[in-house]
């Protein structure tokens, strides 16, 4: 137990006797974390800007002018049923109309035309959001089944199934490239924080081989190392976290007006999460130090 | 009290450190082991802290063979092998008093015995009234008498001192070398490497004379010869 306050102590004097290596080194790892953190950004952003197009999707389901009412109903309730479907929302006849005349309120002849007719020519509609757009295939193929398909005139989903192929392919591609670069981030960011680490145990060489002369063991050689490095992680996640907290909060209201009635609240996000973020920062960053010093230390350790 | 049957040293295929040694040093002697520079001197002493193995031969040290030493149990021989160098080694960042207290902190000694431990040393040093200072601010004498505090924490049965007045002028060398002769006197077994023949030739000690690797000369009270 003595030794284990010793280390502690040998950590703290090291870290205050070399405070500028100390800074540089807690630098280093914020800008590595900064790095990591700004594209945990872009990847929510992305994330909650291809949710909030996939919400803009639905599939109309228009049925027969005389279709019963208890035939929709049980359409709608198989729907609302499938784990795929998200919701369903329904359009009487009588809105169909309503929201027909006003789509089209700039050509009064087509709007006249309907007067002439003795009944609204316009089925009800369901209109269906699937909880993904790949759902939707599914979705209408289940539709066919003749218990539903006889009261269906049509199913919309062909309009837009181009449009949607298109976006699917577009999102996994940016999904894709995101993690491909949180992936190059991660990469560079491990790699700096190995050099750090391995330039600032460099600095300790004679120390250590003076340490090892009068008869150090190796594990309390690495010891006080090993809580500097835990100490370099809080205070760099800290201070990432600090940084990212004021960025998040100055950018926050200008993302949510960029897009315009999508949910995009990396506030709520950060608050919801971002403990669980510090934590996984705190423990990777001190894992990857702990690695980087006891590899650095090993090399002069053999005296 | 110190070794050494037949060891050898070699540096690759042709680069030979040492060659064959045999040498045998009782407790409470003081030796000085002389010779040029390149000759071994270096060689033999890291032999016997164990920062190196030898090739052939068997190296003990009050009865513990070291030979194939496992690593755990080098900070345990190093505990009982006082080492002083030419360049003292002292850490720059720690004062007098925690450069001495360090040797006994890192072995996981109790707080309270170091606190007594410390100041007796460096009063045995004459340093006891700069105990707050840091390396920088003490002359090279000084700095080295640091070292021998250190060396001295464990209370060692041997002292191994690498060309300790190398750094030196002649005023601080004789310093060091009368701390050295004291602290023989209390017991300690001194060896003593160095090319100064003022120093050996005053001392008229035994003297073991190394070159190219062998001793090619061990005589009591002899003087410098080379």
């Amino acid at each position: 137990m003595t030794s284990f306050f010793r280390a502690v102590l040998f950590a703290f004097k090291n870290f205050w006797r070399n405070i500028w290596l100390s800074l540089i080194t807690i630098s280093i790892l914020v800008l590595a974390l900064f790095s990591v953190n700004v594209l945990l950004v872009v990847n929510v952003v992305a994330d909650a800007a291809s949710q909030a197009i996939e919400d803009k999707i639905d599939v109309s389901v228009f049925f027969v002018p005389d279709a019963p009412d208890d035939a929709i109903a049980s359409t709608k309730d198989y729907l609302t049923n499938l784990s795929q479907v998200r919701a369903v929302e329904f359009k009487t006849k009588e809105q169909a109309i309503e929201e027909f005349k006003r789509v089209h309120a700039a050509d009064p002849k087509l709007v006249e035309s309907l007067s002439e007719l003795d009944s609204n020519p316009l089925g009800a509609e369901l209109i269906v959001r699937a909880k993904n757009t790949a759902d939707y295939p599914f979705i209408i193929r289940s539709l066919e089944n003749p218990q539903f398909n006889k009261y269906i005139s049509k199913a919309n989903f062909e309009d837009h199934k181009e449009a949607s192929e298109k976006l699917n392919s577009i999102l996994n591609r940016v999904r894709a490239f995101g993690f491909g670069l949180v992936v190059l981030f991660g990469l560079i960011g491990i790699l700096i924080v190995f050099n750090a680490v391995r330039v600032a145990i460099y600095t300790y060489r004679e120390e250590i081989g003076i340490m090892k002369l009068v008869g150090a063991s190796n594990t309390f050689i690495r010891a006080p190392f090993w809580i500097e490095c835990l100490m370099y992680s809080l205070i760099a996640v800290g201070i990432t976290s600090g940084i990212m907290y004021s960025v998040v909060l100055l950018l926050a209201p200008s993302i949510s007006v960029f897009f315009q009635g999508a949910n995009v609240d990396l506030l709520a996000y950060f608050m919801q999460n971002g403990l669980k973020i510090m934590g996984i920062q705190v423990v990777a960053l001190a894992t990857l130090c702990v690695v980087s010093s006891s590899l650095a230390i090993g090399k002069y350790l053999r005296v | 009290m110190i070794e050494l049957s037949g060891v050898s040293k070699l540096y690759g295929s042709d680069a030979v450190g040492l060659d064959t040694v045999n040498l045998h040093i009782r407790p409470g002697e003081f030796v000085s082991l002389v010779g040029q520079s390149g000759t071994g001197k270096t060689t033999l002493v890291k032999l016997l802290i164990a920062e190196e193995r030898p090739t052939n031969g068997h190296v003990v040290i009050g009865g513990w063979d070291i030979t194939r030493i496992r690593q755990g149990e080098i900070p345990l021989l190093r505990r009982q092998i006082g080492v002083v160098f030419q360049d003292f080694r002292l850490i720059p960042k720690k004062t007098v008093y925690e450069n001495v207290a360090f040797a006994l902190e890192v072995s996981g000694v109790p707080s309270k015995r170091i606190r007594s431990v410390v100041p007796q040393l460096l009063t045995l040093v004459g340093l006891d009234e700069k105990t707050d200072r840091f390396p920088y601010q003490l002359s090279g004498g000084q700095q080295q008498r640091v070292a021998i505090a250190r060396a001295l924490v464990h209370r060692p049965k041997i002292l191994l001192a690498d060309e300790p007045t190398g750094n030196l002028d002649s005023i601080n060398t004789h310093e060091i070398i009368s701390l050295l002769k004291k602290i023989n006197e209390f017991g300690t077994t001194v060896m003593l490497v160095t090319h100064n023949r003022d120093v050996v030739n005053q001392l008229k000690h035994r003297v073991i004379t190394i070159d190219g690797g062998r001793i090619i000369s061990d005589k009591e009270g002899a003087k410098y010869t080379l």
